[in-house]
């Protein structure tokens, strides 16, 4: 079994990571990695990015989580960011650093519920389009 | 030769010593025994006082003290307001404070070598407590620990080793004052980026307009030998 | 019985130059041993209730500047609570808050603004944010631009804002210099923005089946 130092849990279809540890290039690269293996090893269509821990976010480390939220993409799977700190905030604003490819939501619940609205939607559009198949 | 209109200016020798960079606390000292003996009259009226106040404070050499030597220079502007104007002694004051603030070697000034990741978030976190004991809000701690960590990040990355101080500004404005140096090939297109023409948001760019954004002075010189970053936040 | 040590003049001129240099310092502890009884002692004595003198003087100064001091706090104190009057943050609805802006923002308010605010939505994990600027009269591009932060700052968090109560004179202004609110949800009012909140949060407003009347 992998040692991973970023533990990965599934929550019915999503991936949960919570990232306690200052993450650099080694640890990200490593990261992106396992959640790509996990997301095709289990089929999850969400990614849950907790970064309460996180207390200085610099453009690297917001860049970093931005490339994970846009490989998943490219796997299939919406990435949110929950937990953010209000300081953090407000200087990735001032910095003007945007994250681009992750949502974020207040905490685990609404970004569950973000994404469950998201599979719900996509599963109506879905039904459209088999019913206009049909 | 000074005469009684003028405010205190170091003598020849000490003036050299003071305009460089790091201001050292026995020159420090010295620059205060010569501009109080001026201001007060005679050197040895003036010397028992001053001896006196740095006794207070426990001023000496081994015991630099940055905040006890304001106190100190408080205290005998005081008394030289008996023997000269007020114009000259405030301007002599405010030259002599701006030496005090050059100096590094104080208690309270720290300096992280920048050699490896792990020294980005060493030199954040002293960032952070300075900044957190210093008073200033969350927010300006936190812009003040992201700054440090842009720019310790841009000396690991592309310039390989270097060093990061940080340093509490006294004086009629307070704050804090962050100074990046390496000796790394120096930054190419600094106008480009400063202008905010360089398009990539990666790297070097990002962390020098960002910070430029979070603090209220910032400062590059760069060049073949290295890069110099002074960036300065403000307590409000 | 033990005579008192003669002092020389010179030690005499001495020590009242000490005590000079010492008051000068701040510190009043000192005296002089009278001796001696001759014109020089006049000098001594003088200078010993001179002494006595400046350290009452002092200690009444002192308490007068200890008094100052809590008035100073007090007035602080006061400034503070005005603060928040003009700008608190209110919970309108379960996880919606509310922010009435009154007045003119400057740079340190608005900061502490967004500060207090975005704790707040953290705090109370709230969904929503309305930010209502019916009460401020002059908009130029430093205060347009503090909103448009604080805007961007609470959707990061995760929350949704609302800016309302725009005058179609500051709307205008807000056109001329140049500023894009397209990204940013602007309704007319503190009603319509609450009404939107709760369609963000999948809630109506319904009529009760029966009401109840005592």
């Amino acid at each position: 079994m992998k040692d991973r130092s970023i533990p990965i849990i599934k929550l019915h279809g999503n991936l949960l990571v919570s990232i306690q540890v200052d993450l650099d290039d080694q640890l990200a690269l490593m990261l992106q990695d396992d959640i790509t293996h996990e997301i095709v090893k289990t089929g999850a269509s969400g990614l849950i990015l907790d970064v309460s821990a996180i207390n200085i976010m610099d453009s690297y480390i917001a860049r970093l989580i931005d490339n994970i939220g846009k490989n998943a993409r490219i796997m299939g799977a919406r990435s949110v960011v929950v937990g953010l700190q209000p300081a953090i905030a407000i200087t990735l604003v001032e910095m003007g650093m945007e994250m681009e490819s992750v949502e974020t939501a207040l905490n685990l619940e609404a970004g569950l519920r973000l994404l469950d609205e998201g599979r719900e939607e996509e599963e109506e559009e879905e039904d459209d389009i088999e019913g206009e198949e049909s | 030769m000074n005469t009684d209109k003028h405010p205190w200016t170091p003598s020849e020798p000490l003036r050299k010593k003071l305009n460089e960079d790091n201001v050292q606390t026995e020159d420090l000292l010295i620059a205060v025994l010569e501009c109080f003996e001026y201001l007060l009259g005679s050197k040895a009226f003036a010397r028992p006082i001053i001896d006196q106040q740095f006794r207070k404070e426990d001023l000496s050499m081994q015991h630099p003290d940055k905040e006890g030597l304001v106190r100190a220079i408080d205290n005998l502007i005081k008394v030289s307001l008996c023997f000269k104007s007020e114009d000259m002694v405030r301007q002599s004051k405010n030259k002599l404070l701006r030496f005090v603030n050059h100096c590094k070697t104080d208690i309270a000034q720290r300096t992280v070598d920048i050699i490896s990741e792990s020294d980005i978030v060493i030199s954040r976190n002293l960032g952070l407590e300075m900044a957190t004991r210093l008073g200033f809000s969350k927010t300006d701690c936190n812009k003040i620990a992201t700054t440090i960590s842009e720019l310790a990040r841009n000396i690991v990355r592309y310039a390989g080793s270097g060093k990061i101080t940080i340093q509490p500004l006294i004086g009629d404005q307070k704050g804090i004052e962050i100074l990046s140096e390496d000796f790394g090939s120096g930054i190419e297109n600094l106008d480009e980026i400063m202008g905010g023409s360089y398009q990539s948001k990666e790297g070097l760019g990002m962390g020098i307009v960002g910070s430029k954004r979070l603090m209220d002075e910032f400062d590059i010189e760069t060049g073949e030998d290295g890069t110099r970053i002074r960036a300065v936040k403000f307590l409000r | 019985m033990a005579k008192k040590k003669t002092k020389s003049m010179d030690d005499r001129y001495s020590r009242v130059a000490e005590i000079i240099s010492a008051a000068s310092m701040g510190d009043y502890t000192q005296s002089i041993e009278i001796t001696e009884q001759d014109s020089f002692t006049e000098l001594e004595m003088g200078m010993n209730f001179m002494i006595q003198n400046l350290t009452e003087e002092r200690d009444r100064r002192e308490k007068a500047i200890h008094e100052l001091e809590e008035k100073l706090e007090t007035i602080r104190k006061q400034q503070a609570a005005i603060s928040e009057l003009s700008t608190p943050i209110i919970q309108i609805w379960d996880s919606v808050l509310t922010l009435p802006v009154i007045g003119v923002v400057d740079s340190r308010r608005s900061e502490e603004m967004m500060e207090s605010l975005l704790e707040e939505v953290v705090e109370t994990q709230s969904q929503c944010v309305i930010i209502d600027v019916t009460g401020v009269n002059v908009v130029d591009t430093k205060t347009a631009d503090h909103f448009i932060k604080m805007v961007k700052a609470v959707k990061l968090l995760g929350a949704e804002c609302i800016i309302t109560g725009i005058s179609p004179e500051i709307a205008q202004t807000l056109t001329n210099i140049g500023i894009d609110l397209t990204n940013v949800k602007t309704l007319r009012n503190l009603r319509d923005g609450l009404k939107e909140s709760l369609r963000i949060m999948g809630l109506g407003v319904g009529k009760l089946k029966t009401v109840k009347r005592t």
